[in-house]
């Protein structure tokens, strides 16, 4: 069963790495996406869409950030695993569900929001901060699932 | 297809629209003081090359905006509603140099769905097999009844009407609600110029029916009822639908009736400025080009008859920028 608590957290790190990295690879394409339809056509705005494509990438280190804090945790990082009970397993786990949920999420909503702020800089460059400011505030709820998962995560005993 | 599919082509678009004129651009030409100094002003805002003919460049910006749409779409067939008319009209101009001597090539309108030289082909040597389904039933009744009757005006009904049909039945099929509406807008503007047209010149009921096509706003009973009796009797009827502004632009002027129908239509896709992901801004990007390219015509034409500002004005469409 000492197996199985650390299976569980290990599950844990990989699941916020895992699902966290794939909202911000969507979120992050999807803008870039709209910034490749924006530079084809006019190039000199290229700085500009950058910001709002690399906005949706934070989730996927914020996941990655988590499963370095539990594999340093359980003990894997340093090669010697704890014996964790299942029940201390789960608490790993589910520490880390916010930002594996919420960071899949929220990356794919900024993917969208940053897309939609990019049609704004095709238009209007000078209302860049604007479109900024949209997609960052779907940030907000990426870092409060950050938070919890890792702060969480290093009161666990 | 999922929204999400035409990100890289909105965003493009989104670009390219910035190229659209605005209307203080308009006011330029409309203020320039004859037809050679609006040809310049045109010249110098790139819109025309500096050695090229205006008439046919600004033929030519229609079929590069459509290559650019084709270029960038994730899917063509919700974006065909936009030029099939085209095909339409070049089966009319293919049918009517059977019987005349006219070049239907001079006629022949692209950006089109089917190569107008193919269409030609078919036409001239009667193998309708070779036309894509939504034309060859169409084409062939039309020829039939154009060589029987030698009536091109009964034959041209026929096809403007199978042509509304084809855009209702094409917008059905996307199931967007957006599409669906700009189908039944043009449609519901070509109903009320045509059962007009029939009121005035006193076309009985079989021509009404074969002239107009069913759509949900307007119907197409009540409309050929009120046609019957008379083009007042029209009016008076279309006053108490929510097509009022019809009738009240109608009895201003023919000019003004056409501006409103070019203006109901700016209204409906103006909708897709806010929408960042979708079909939607792709479709109103052509009818803005479109609408543009239509506008240069009309202030171009009124330069060349010297016609005063005022009345220019009049007739510049409502614009997408």
């Amino acid at each position: 069963m000492a197996n199985l608590g650390l299976a569980l957290a290990i599950l844990g790190a990989v699941l916020a790495a895992f699902m966290a990295g794939i909202g911000s690879a969507k979120g992050v394409g999807i803008a870039g996406e709209a910034a490749a339809g924006v530079i084809s056509e006019d190039p000199s705005k290229f700085s500009k869409v950058l910001i709002l494509q690399l906005l949706p990438g934070t989730q996927g280190l914020y996941g990655l950030l988590t499963a370095v804090f539990v594999l340093s945790q359980i003990g894997v990082l340093g090669g010697k695993p704890l014996n964790l009970t299942v029940w201390q397993g789960l608490m790993y786990l589910a520490a880390c569900m916010p930002i594996a949920f919420v960071g899949l999420l929220s990356a794919i909503s900024q993917g969208k929001t940053a897309a939609a702020g990019i049609g704004i800089i095709a238009k209007k460059p000078e209302q860049s901060g604007k479109a900024i400011t949209f997609a960052a505030m779907v940030e907000t709820y990426a870092i409060l699932a950050l938070l919890i998962s890792i702060l969480t995560v290093v009161n666990l005993k | 297809m999922k929204d999400t599919a035409y990100t890289f082509a909105v965003a493009k678009t989104r670009a390219v629209e910035t190229k659209l004129l605005s209307s203080s651009d308009l006011e330029q030409l409309i203020g320039a003081s004859d037809y050679e100094n609006a040809v310049k002003v045109l010249k110098d805002k790139g819109i025309v090359g500096e050695k090229d003919d205006v008439q046919n460049s600004l033929k030519s910006q229609m079929n590069e905006t459509w290559q650019l749409l084709n270029e960038i779409s994730p899917e063509i067939e919700p974006l065909e509603i936009l030029i099939v008319k085209n095909d339409f009209h070049n089966l009319k101009s293919a049918l009517k140099s059977l019987v005349s001597p006219n070049r239907c090539e001079d006629h022949f309108i692209v950006p089109s769905i089917v190569k107008p030289e193919l269409l030609k082909s078919a036409v001239c040597n009667k193998r309708f097999y070779e036309l894509p389904d939504f034309l060859e039933n169409t084409a062939e009744k039309a020829y039939d009844v154009l060589v029987r009757t030698m009536d091109g005006q009964l034959a041209d009904i026929l096809v403007d009407a199978a042509t509304l049909d084809n855009i209702l039945q094409r917008s059905k099929k996307t199931g967007n609600v957006y599409i669906i509406k700009l189908a039944e807008l043009l449609a519901v503007t070509a109903n009320i110029k045509t059962a007009y047209r029939a009121a005035r010149a006193g076309k009985d009921e079989a021509f009404l029916h074969t002239a107009l096509c069913d759509t949900k706003e307007l119907s197409k009973s009540a409309l050929i009822q009120a046609a019957k009796k008379g083009p007042e009797e029209l009016l008076a009827y279309l006053s108490e639908t929510s097509y009022k502004d019809a009738a009240k632009n109608i009895r201003a002027s023919s000019s003004a009736f056409e501006k409103w129908c070019d203006d109901i239509i700016m209204c409906h896709i103006e909708s897709a400025k806010y929408k960042s992901f979708g079909v939607e801004p792709l479709i109103a990007y052509y009818i803005a080009m479109e609408t543009e390219i239509k506008t240069l015509r009309i202030i171009l034409s009124c330069k060349y008859n010297n016609l005063q500002a005022d009345i220019i004005r009049e007739r510049v469409r409502k614009l997408y920028v």
